[in-house]
């Protein structure tokens, strides 16, 4: 009779320990959940506030607008314009890439990015400093390109090119010892140069004695989601709006295949 | 006067007996083959005049005829008394030749008249044999004397030169008088073989007569008083013979009959002299001597007179072996004897001197040529002149055709006559010969046809004597080259022989005849007048060949022009271009006016050339047709690429392929020279829109400009292999940021048409699917129009359209298709983002190919300027925080 009894107890410590280890367990479950709900509402409401950034900008480059708000009132942007400005000596801001060309505009722009040559450059000589990729001399060529209004009002180009570094790269092209061109003279009313490095990509300075005009806009958007009022979720986005043409607008003829007759 | 008859017949006697010595050896041969021209001029015909030659025309002479033997014509000998009565004798070898004649036989007859023709230059001789007008010198003015004529006693007989008419050693004026012939003094009068004519004052006589003294009439002779003289030995003295010294007679100087030495002055002295040999103890040789006849007592008395009691002997080899045993050979003052000559050693045998008397040339001056102006000529390269060169020239129209030949001698006596001959590559020759300079009376004989001649001399005693020969050319002259020899004899008949100048000279009618054909060189992209490239397909008819004229200038403001000859279709002649001219050319108008130029080379036809020369004008010198060649001959040959492949041109910007750029630019557009000129570059200076501002032509995988010649740019000759292209756009790109972002622009439908949007519009076009060009539009300049046309496909130009203007942007191919006799521009630039731009518009007059491109790209940098600000900027650095 004892014997049974005994079974008995065993028995109960088992569905016992059973039972303690499965509340345990469904007790974690529980608090895992909750937490992850948690992080699944924060990454909404910065989503919400990055597209309320972007459609501030959108809605910036439409309407002009430095205000957004979306018809739900759970989104808004806010519109910070900065100028780009160049100085009197211009650094690219990225490296210009072997065979493509960069610009300074040598025109202003007005507020609406239309083209204002009355506040541009003032015109004068230039000088074009270019290193390669490591910043060291630039062992290539460049083209250099032009733009200008004439006593007639007519606008021309003309084009140079330049062996830097007695490169001998480009049949035709002046040979200049060093790595820069100095003095480069500008005529007329100044509208634009584009500088094309050859043989490899390179870091390129123009500097003159007088101001260049900004070369674009930096505009910021700061969107907010959630309480929009009180505690938002905010995030930031700039973009960089230069006047820069498509690169086929600086030739006569291009084709991604072949020019033939 | 006698003595240049002499010399001239020893000239003439040069060429029979001696013939021509080649002391300057030089070999010259002609350049065409032919005649061998390195020998001297061939020697005139003329027959013999009898044997032997004739001596030199000195007092102690006399020619006589051998009547018994005609046929052994004149000798000489000295004046032997003895044989006086016998033989007829003569004072001129002529008057010898005259009197023999009738004993001759009929061929001897004629030949002694011919020669008789030649000495005297008479036109006839007695006897009924005469030589033609053409065969005597007319220089000498000889004619007949007719019966009627003044010819006292001797009708019918040949008169020459009057100096050749007086017979008087004295004063002719004396024996004139009255017209009476009074014979001839101190001659018997079975000799009466001269002419006499008399003259109607006694100064026209004299004046006839020439100047005396002549050798016989105003001297006497006198036997050598030195001919041993112990006290001054010296073998010149001895062998000194002064025959006739003086003018001493008895009436003047009664003592030199006293010590006989005088003679009256009609009677030759040297008549009275007679030389012989005896043995000189001093020098131990026979010596010569002259002494009074008979002689031999003479001789001996003065021998005995001097204390050398001795024989005296009429020969030297009597003289050595009788008289002048053990006779010592001695050789005296041989600087005092000709090289030429050979003397006597006194003992047998001879001496020869070593005195340079034979005239040479001197050099420098040497030999010169010179024009009319008397302006030096130099020859050229091979030592050659002709007459058509420039400086011969007195205008352009015409050669004067007077040609100055020059040299200059030294000689140890005056140069008597002179000859320059040139020796004619494959004709007769031409001698011209001066004889008698000496004397002042030259007399001229010119073989050979064609020509005049001018000649002048100087000389200063024995100085240096210059010889001036003025040829003045004639059309019939014959037209080859000719190597130049010179001759010339003193007054002692020392003679230079043949010497060749070192010069050639042709003398020709200046013609070039021209040939040539018209190419087409249309499959050739290279045609080159260097290489011969495009000069083997001739030209068919399609090119209208109809003519073809040369023009040159001939004088300020004159020019000539001369049509050619043309054979259908390609071929053309002319007889005659001038050389030494530059010739422009001109076809018939539709050539002329077609645009392009055609190319040419020359080939110096008549010196065989097979390969072009490349001049840029038509020249007839040297250089390209040599006037040397037997017959100068030029080809003309031109080449033209009548059916180009259609090209085409950017103006004022650059062109970017990713993979190949190819072209054709024609050669005919480099070798252009018709304004405007054709630039021959894939892309070129737009005046209109700035200047350099031809741009780059780039491609990643080649680049073919078309000519070899010709550029990438103009100015900029600039090209690179290199992909300027990125992959960075499509169709849908440019959709979304302009039309559906910045609401840029209208949407068309696929295969929408230019005709859609109508004249005169301007924004952004976005075209889903093809588009064609199908209608002109424009977009001025100064105002804000544009027109930016995005395709979702390709983009077709049509053949209608003559100008288009706007920036073309396509999915696919841009295509210039179809013919047109217009040229297509645009202005303004094209992409296709990834396909091909195609420019196959061609002209449907190909030939404008040659000079005009089909399409022309302009670019126009204002339309950067005045595109709406949406697509002129580029969104870039987007970042994002807090």
């Amino acid at each position: 009779m004892e014997t049974r009894n005994v079974k008995k107890g065993q028995t109960v410590l088992f569905v016992l320990l059973i039972s303690a280890v499965v509340a345990v367990i469904g007790l974690s479950m529980s608090k895992k959940t909750v937490v992850e709900t948690k992080i699944n509402s924060d990454e909404e409401l910065l989503k919400q506030a990055f597209n309320s950034a972007e459609s501030g900008i959108d809605y910036y480059l439409k309407t002009g607008e430095t205000t957004y708000e979306s018809e739900d009132k759970k989104q808004k942007a806010e519109i910070i314009r900065t100028s780009i400005s160049a100085g009197n000596n211009y650094v690219f801001e990225e490296l210009t890439l072997d065979s493509r060309k960069g610009i300074l505009w040598l025109a202003a722009h007005d507020s609406n990015g239309n083209v204002d040559e009355a506040n541009g450059y003032n015109g004068g000589s230039l000088n074009i400093t270019v290193k390669d990729g490591d910043n060291n001399d630039f062992v290539g060529a460049i083209e250099v390109d032009y733009y200008y209004r004439d006593a007639d009002g007519k606008i021309k180009v003309t084009r140079k090119g330049y062996n830097l570094k007695n490169s001998n790269l480009i049949s035709g092209f002046e040979s200049v010892s060093d790595s820069f061109v100095s003095g480069f003279q500008t005529n007329g009313t100044p509208l634009l140069i584009t500088i094309m490095p050859l043989g490899r990509s390179a870091w390129i300075t123009i500097d003159s004695a007088s101001d260049f005009p900004d070369q674009g806009e930096l505009i910021t958007s700061v969107g907010k989601a959630g309480d929009v009022s009180t505690s938002p979720v905010s995030r930031k986005v700039k973009l960089s709006n230069k006047f820069k043409f498509p690169f086929f607008m600086l030739e006569a003829v291009t084709a991604g295949g072949q020019i033939t007759n | 006067m006698i003595r240049n008859v002499f010399l001239f017949v020893l000239l003439l006697f040069l060429y029979i007996f001696k013939g021509f010595c080649v002391v300057n050896a030089q070999v010259v041969r002609p350049p065409g083959g032919g005649k061998d021209i390195s020998q001297p001029p061939a020697q005139p015909t003329c027959p013999p005049c009898g044997e032997p030659s004739p001596p030199a025309d000195s007092g102690e002479y006399f020619y006589y005829c051998a009547t018994d033997d005609a046929k052994a014509a004149c000798v000489t000998n000295y004046g032997d008394f003895a044989g006086y009565d016998e033989m007829a004798c003569y004072d001129l070898l002529k008057d010898c030749f005259k009197d023999v004649n009738g004993e001759c036989d009929a061929e001897t007859k004629k030949k002694v008249a011919c020669c008789m023709t030649l000495i005297t230059g008479c036109g006839s001789v007695s006897n009924g044999f005469s030589c033609s007008e053409s065969e005597a010198n007319p220089i000498r003015g000889a004619k007949l004397l007719a019966p009627s004529d003044t010819n006292v006693g001797y009708p019918n007989e040949c008169m020459c030169d009057p100096g050749y008419q007086c017979k008087s050693w004295d004063d002719a004026s004396t024996l004139c008088e009255g017209k009476i012939d009074r014979g001839e003094i101190g001659i018997p009068t079975q000799f009466k073989t001269k002419k006499t004519r008399c003259y109607d004052s006694g100064d026209d006589c004299k004046k006839a007569c020439g100047p005396t003294p002549t050798p016989y009439s105003q001297t006497i002779t006198e036997c050598n008083a030195n001919f041993f003289d112990p006290l001054n030995p010296s073998f010149d003295q001895y062998r000194m013979v002064p025959i006739c010294i003086g003018t001493t007679t008895t009436e003047t100087d009664p003592a030199c009959l006293s010590e006989d030495k005088c003679w009256r002055a009609d009677l030759p002295c040297g008549w009275r002299c007679l030389g012989l040999y005896y043995c000189d103890p001093i020098v131990r040789g026979c010596r010569f001597g002259f002494f009074l006849r008979p002689g031999i007592e003479d001789c001996s008395n003065k021998l005995a007179l001097r204390g050398m009691p001795g024989k005296c002997f009429f020969t030297e080899d009597e003289c050595r072996i009788d008289g002048c045993m053990g006779c010592t050979p001695q050789c005296d003052a041989p600087e005092d004897v000709c090289a030429e000559d050979v003397v006597s050693d006194g003992c047998g045998g001879t001496c020869t001197g070593t005195k340079v008397c034979t005239p040479s040339i001197i050099s420098p001056p040497g030999f010169e040529v010179r024009n009319s102006s008397s302006i030096l000529v130099m020859p050229d390269g091979s030592n050659r002149n002709h007459i058509c060169e420039q400086i011969f020239w007195t205008d352009q129209a015409v050669s004067s055709k007077n040609v100055n030949y020059r040299f200059s001698m030294s000689s140890n006596n005056p140069i008597d006559a002179v000859m320059i001959g040139f020796n004619n590559a494959d004709s007769d020759d031409l001698i011209i010969s001066e004889a008698g300079i000496a004397g002042g009376d030259t007399m001229q004989n010119v073989t050979g046809v064609g020509v005049t001649v001018d000649f002048s001399s100087e000389q200063i005693g024995a100085g240096p004597f210059t010889a001036n020969f003025t040829v003045k050319y004639g059309n019939n002259f014959p037209k080859n080259l000719n190597a130049i020899w010179v001759t010339a004899m003193d007054t002692e008949g020392r003679t230079m022989p043949w010497t060749y100048v070192n010069r050639t000279f042709k003398s020709w009618n200046c013609d070039v005849p021209l040939s040539g054909t018209l190419y087409d060189g249309s499959g050739e992209t290279d045609a080159s007048c260097a290489t011969g490239t495009g000069f083997s397909v001739i030209a068919n008819s399609d090119l209208n060949f109809t003519s073809l004229e040369y023009y040159r200038n001939i004088d300020l403001g004159v020019t000539e022009t001369v049509g050619t000859n043309i054979t259908s279709p390609a071929y053309f002649n002319y007889p005659g271009l001038v050389w030494g001219s530059t010739y422009n050319k001109k076809f018939n108008a539709d050539l002329d006016a077609d645009p392009g130029e055609m190319i040419f080379g020359t080939k110096d036809k008549g010196a065989g050339a097979t390969s072009y020369k490349c001049p840029g004008t038509l020249l007839l010198n040297e250089t390209y047709v040599s006037a040397y060649s037997t017959v100068p001959e030029i080809v003309v040959d031109y080449s033209t690429i009548v059916n180009p492949e259609p090209w085409y041109q950017v103006m004022g910007g650059g062109l970017a392929a990713k993979t190949t750029i190819k072209n054709s630019v024609p050669v005919t557009c480099y070798n252009d020279v018709t304004v405007p000129l054709c630039q021959p570059g894939i892309s070129i200076d737009s005046s209109e829109v700035g200047s350099s501002n031809s741009g780059m032509v780039a491609a990643g995988s080649g680049i073919d400009k078309g000519c070899a010649n010709c550029s990438y740019g103009i100015p900029n000759n600039w090209d690179v292999a290199s992909n300027l292209v990125p992959a960075i756009y499509t169709y849908d790109y440019f959709f979304n940021e302009y039309f559906v972002k910045a609401g840029l622009g209208v949407s068309l439908a696929a295969n929408a048409k230019m005709s859609d949007l109508g004249v005169g519009y301007t924004g952004v076009v976005f075209v889903n699917g093809n588009f064609n060009i199908d209608q002109d539009n424009a977009l001025a300049v100064g105002t804000n129009d544009y027109l930016v046309i995005f395709v979702n496909g390709s983009i077709t130009f049509e053949a209608g359209v003559n100008s288009s203007a706007g920036i073309f942007v396509a999915k696919d191919a841009i295509n210039m298709i179809d013919s047109s006799d217009t040229q297509l521009q645009v202005e303004g630039l094209l992409y296709s983002i990834g396909s091909d731009v195609n420019f196959l518009r061609n002209f449907v007059t190909h030939s404008k190919n040659r000079k005009y491109p089909s399409t022309v790209i302009k670019y126009r940098p204002d339309y950067l300027f005045k595109l709406p600000s949406e697509l002129v900027r580029v969104f870039s650095g987007w970042k994002q925080g807090t």
